[in-house]
């Protein structure tokens, strides 16, 4: 009887301590980016042969998006305007993802997290592939407070 | 022998027809799939990208096979946290109708400052600005100028349930004694965003910041 009584209060001690639990995850995507590298692109210097080498190929190259205007492009002469904006705003897209996820339970408790943050840093180029504007934001680690 | 092969089949028939391509799932997919409470069980039985939103466990089938019967990253997503969330949801209200309490929180990007940097001013050029704020999430150019976007995406879910289990509900003579519950659930999403409008010249025109609140408690 005491030893059936034991193997019971054993059996609970098991259950009690196996019955919370928690995982972690992190799905990286991506390669991350190397922000001490950026100084050595140069806004007006630095050209598309000098940023693939620095960071090489990019996740996306693409062109900002142009809304053309209301008027008659035949009058307007908008169709030349459109593309030359869309030359002027070609880009390199580096990112690096992270998606973040955390779970825990505790009996009866349940709490999920899930975050996903990235750092991203885009490049962008006039028509004779030169750096015209470079924009940089991490959002894998913090901000530290100022 | 024969008895042994005939058994070993019959399992195996069972678990074809029970799988992610099985006859039971694509009778419920195609006749009541889109009104039924478990949604297409195919598409998150086998796509890929499985995730768990406020209407419950989605994946996208996109180009996989229709008849695979398990999906392709099986093991990844055995190991994803929210794998366990959607189970432990499962079991707590399912079967035992009862839950302490359960918060979700998901979090997208960082938020946009309440307020814009002080040195974004009117005059300043779209490079100062991307320097300072990074890439934005939205850029579109119109003849007339452009404007940027910046934005943060956070909602947060508390839940408090408490019922009488349906294995216990059995065990009382009392019908609908399992409908008894009480369901406390609280919502809140947050958009933070900071849009930046630019002239023709790429010039600083006018900067414009928001936080919106929505969700509620029932």
């Amino acid at each position: 009887m005491t030893r059936i009584g034991s193997v019971r209060r054993a059996l609970l001690l098991i259950g009690a301590v196996a019955l919370p639990g928690c995982a972690i995850s992190t799905q990286r995507f991506g390669r991350p980016i190397d922000a001490s590298r950026i100084a050595n692109v140069v806004v007006g210097t630095s050209t598309k042969g000098d940023v693939l080498r620095e960071f090489g190929p990019p996740s996306a190259y693409s062109a900002l998006p142009v809304v053309p205007a209301r008027q008659d492009p035949s009058v307007t002469g908008a169709d030349d305007l459109l593309a030359r904006a869309e030359a002027e705003s070609r880009m390199f897209v580096y990112e690096y993802r992270e998606d973040r996820e955390n779970f825990l339970t505790i009996i009866l408790l349940t709490r999920f997290r899930r975050e996903v943050v990235s750092d991203r840093l885009m490049v962008f180029f006039d028509e004779r592939d030169v750096v015209r504007y470079v924009a940089f934001s991490k959002q894998t680690e913090e901000p530290t407070a100022q | 022998m024969i008895r042994r092969a005939l058994g070993f089949g019959m399992v195996g028939l069972a678990a074809i027809a029970l799988s992610g391509c099985g006859l039971i799932t694509m009778m419920h997919d195609s006749v009541i799939g889109p009104i039924s409470p478990l949604g297409r069980i195919n598409s998150v039985a086998v796509g890929s990208d499985f995730r768990v939103t406020d209407t419950g466990p989605v994946a996208d089938l996109g180009g996989d096979a229709r008849l695979r019967p398990t999906p392709r990253d099986m093991v990844r997503r055995i190991a994803m946290p929210s794998s366990y969330w959607a189970l432990a949801q499962f079991f707590e209200y399912f079967l035992t109708s009862f839950s302490f309490a359960a918060s979700r929180e998901t979090r997208v990007g960082r938020a946009a400052a309440e307020d814009p940097p002080a040195e974004l001013r009117p005059g300043v050029p779209v490079g100062e600005a991307l320097a300072r704020l990074g890439p934005p999430d939205v850029w579109v150019r119109r003849g007339g100028g452009s404007f940027m976007l910046y934005r943060g995406i956070s909602d947060r879910a508390w839940s408090f349930y408490v019922g009488v289990p349906p294995p216990v509900g059995w065990f009382i003579p009392i019908p609908g004694i399992t409908n008894l519950r009480f369901n406390y659930r609280s919502e809140r999403e947050r958009a933070t965003k900071l849009m930046l409008f630019f002239d023709e010249r790429d010039v600083l025109a006018r900067v414009s910041s928001s936080i919106e609140d929505s969700g509620g408690s029932e």
